[in-house]
């Protein structure tokens, strides 16, 4: 979109009135021997020239609007693009244009036999195409598996084998992010096909930013880049390409309550003395879900039934939230019920990670959420028999679904490096504590009420609150009407939430009118460490 | 008359728009002509000024002009209808018309104008009915009492 001068059937009334007179106060001024203000001059073509001059102004007006910060905030959407984009240009930020997203796809076969896939041949999900990277083919035998293009049929259990390709969506934006689990359907189906589906959540798809979110991160761009205090360390993490996706930010450290991380000094000083910030970042609105192939251990039988251990090392799924549950190795984790976690014990590893640095952590939950953590989990199997199986030595492999937020560990590694951290303090990078959120609410007339988009529209308005202290049931409603009929009605909105704390401790909330979040620094547990996250599956709504 | 800008010294002049202006009443038909040949650019001033204004005026179709959608009257719009079957018919339609111009000229007139180029009266003086065309005889007078005669071609659809 280009300023242009506006179509002149699109211009005011007043606008055309004024310009009229303030040509005739300027001609009568330039020439009093001419009555400009009527007959031909004033009928014929004083008139024409009032309109042209109005047109010319609204131009000037939407330049100096364009130009103009303060114009532009009080008005995002109606700023014109690339004004907008000369502006920040100023101060070094850039508009992040769109993104195609790029995900693993999990393809069922009910034949153990060789199976191609063309590159050509697109996948349909979630209302896009997505087009594989590579012409790929699932091998029988891992003998003949010799190129990057070449995949391993393996077997489910059920008569059925699966293999994966990569694909990448066919249009930029966020919408291709599909959840795991998500089904997709080739156009051309390959041979023996039975269906497939994402093996984790797609990442990548961006829409190109607007004008709101722009300005958004602008406030931290125009601050000094560095690690001096929050808006600084905030502006230094988003001017990296790799980081200009943060959506989250919040530091905790000098003086405040949830830093825990004053070593020696608590006799002293109750609360933190300085030296260390906890940075907790949030680049996604939702969480990954990634399949983690893990190999357990047999530690015990319990009501006949076996209970196995694994380990998930700081490196398996770095900052990660917690372990979904673990299903039989070759099952789809997204659709058998699969085994509860029935331990958890978080740990940390601060072995050296060729940065020379690691932060002050002296306890596994100073370092829950972050890249150091580490974790033993525990679940029963109920459906592998044990006899024949030795406690202690006896393992089998499983599939994880393990749920995390991207990008912590990078962070953390950038802000290690030697030439970006601060001499005189530590950073702690950690993924925000999260508050699971459910909601339902009753729609209430309408008609043709897509029901989908109203479960998108409120996710998108909680995961987008960033770190505050309360979800208001009336940005649910809020949020649902802008993609309900102007005539539908909202009400009888009922929230939940359920707060992991970094020491494993759940904490439920219940409200009709605001979830507040648990005000607990000494368990890391506040509004600055902790966020709203909600899927838009948990997203009830009844039309009555 | 359109004259030369030196005989209006001291007078606020318009552009002469009207082409065919030679006092007489039997005069040629006018002619609407900003650039015409033989001669152009001339500036009108008095009797001749009110009676330019209130000719564009009159043969304004109201509601044509996009940002000034009170200026003009129906008299044309009813002459390209067929409304005109007969003289009454013109008589009738000018009537109308004629009040409208003359409610929208005092509009625009202040005390610091000139006499000779305010409102005065204008009268339908007879009317020529022709397949496809309609000529109206008319007579400004100027509140100064000065007096102007043209004859004012008009299509009209038979």
């Amino acid at each position: 979109m280009s300023v242009d001068v506006p179509e002149f059937s699109d211009l005011d009334q007043t606008q055309v009135d004024s310009a009229r007179a303030l040509l005739l106060a300027r001609l009568t001024a330039f020439r009093p021997q001419v009555d400009f203000g009527r007959g031909v001059l004033g009928d014929v073509l004083l008139t024409p020239a009032a309109v042209c001059l109005a047109g010319v102004r609204g131009l000037v007006a939407s330049f100096q609007n364009a130009a103009s910060l303060a114009q532009i905030l009080s008005d995002p959407a109606g700023a014109d693009d690339d004004a907008v984009d000369l502006l920040v240009s100023n101060y070094k930020v850039t508009r992040r244009p769109a993104a195609a997203a790029t995900g693993t796809v999990v393809v069922v076969v009910d034949r153990l036999a060789q199976t191609s896939v063309a590159q050509n041949v697109a996948w349909q999900g979630g209302g896009r195409s997505f087009l594989p990277d590579a012409a790929y083919t699932a091998r029988v035998s891992a003998d003949d598996v010799v190129t990057d293009s070449d995949r391993l049929l393996s077997a489910v259990g059920d008569g059925t084998y699966v293999f994966t390709i990569n694909v990448t969506d066919g249009t930029a934006g966020a919408a291709g992010n599909l959840a795991a689990g998500a089904a997709l359907t080739p156009d051309a189906p390959p041979a023996n096909f039975v269906r497939a589906y994402a093996a984790a959540t797609f990442s990548g798809g961006q829409d190109a930013e607007t004008n709101a979110d722009l300005l958004a991160r602008l406030s931290s761009s125009l601050a000094a880049r560095g690690v001096a205090n929050r808006l600084s360390l905030e502006g230094l993490i988003r001017a990296q390409d790799d980081f200009a996706g943060l959506l989250a930010f919040s530091a905790v450290g000098y003086g405040d309550p949830e830093q825990r991380r004053y070593h020696g000094l608590a006799a002293l000083f109750p609360v933190a003395a300085g030296g260390r910030a906890d940075v907790y970042v949030r680049f996604s609105e939702l969480p990954l879900q990634e399949s983690l192939a893990v190999t357990a251990t047999l530690v015990g039988v319990q009501d006949g039934a076996g209970v196995w251990q694994f380990g998930l090392g700081r490196d398996a799924a770095p900052g990660f939230w917690d372990v979904l549950k673990v299903v039989q190795s070759g099952q789809d984790p997204l659709a058998v019920t699969g085994y509860a976690v029935s331990s958890d014990v978080r740990n940390f590893d601060l072995t050296d990670d060729g940065s020379g640095f690691s932060p002050d952590v002296e306890n596994a939950v100073e370092a829950v959420y972050s890249k150091y953590q580490s974790a033993v989990i525990q679940f029963q199997d109920t459906d592998t028999a044990t006899g024949g199986l030795t406690v202690g030595s006896s393992q089998r492999a499983y599939v994880a679904l393990v749920r995390r937020l991207p990008l912590v560990k990078d962070v953390q590694d950038y802000l290690n490096a030697s030439t970006v951290r601060p001499h005189a303090a530590d950073l702690l990078v950690k993924a925000p504590v999260p508050c699971d959120v459910t909601c339902h609410f009753t729609v209430r007339g309408g008609s043709g009420v897509d029901v989908s988009a109203v479960q998108e529209a409120v996710a998108r308005a909680v995961n987008l609150l960033g770190f505050r202290a309360d979800l208001p049931a009336s940005l649910v409603s809020d949020a649902a009407r802008t993609a309900l009929p102007s005539e539908a009605a909202v009400d009888s909105v009922a929230l939940t939430g359920r707060v992991r704390a970094p020491n494993g401790v759940l904490t439920h909330l219940a409200s009709s009118d605001r979830l507040v979040l648990p005000d607990a620094p000494e368990a890391q547990v506040t509004y600055r460490t902790t966020v709203f996250v909600l899927d838009p599956s948990d997203v009830t709504v009844t039309l009555a | 008359m359109a004259q030369d800008l030196a005989a209006y010294e001291g007078r606020s002049v318009d552009l002469a728009l009207l082409q065919g202006l030679t006092g007489a009443a039997s005069g040629p038909p006018l002619a609407l002509d900003l650039a015409a040949d033989g001669g152009s650019g001339e500036a009108v001033a008095g009797v001749w000024k009110f009676a330019q204004r209130w000719l564009l005026r009159f043969q304004t179709e109201l509601g044509s002009k996009r940002y000034s959608p009170d200026d003009g009257c129906a008299f044309f719009t009813r002459s390209r209808s067929g409304l005109f079957a007969n003289d009454a018919d013109v008589a009738g339609a000018f009537g109308l018309s004629a009040i409208d111009v003359a409610r929208q000229l005092r509009a625009e007139e202040t005390d610091d104008d000139p006499d000779d180029e305010r409102y005065g009266s204008v009268t339908l003086q007879g009317t020529l009915l022709t397949p496809g065309v309609l000529r109206l005889d008319l007579k400004f007078v100027s509140r100064a009492g000065d007096s102007a005669e043209l004859l004012l071609p008009v299509p009209v659809l038979v």
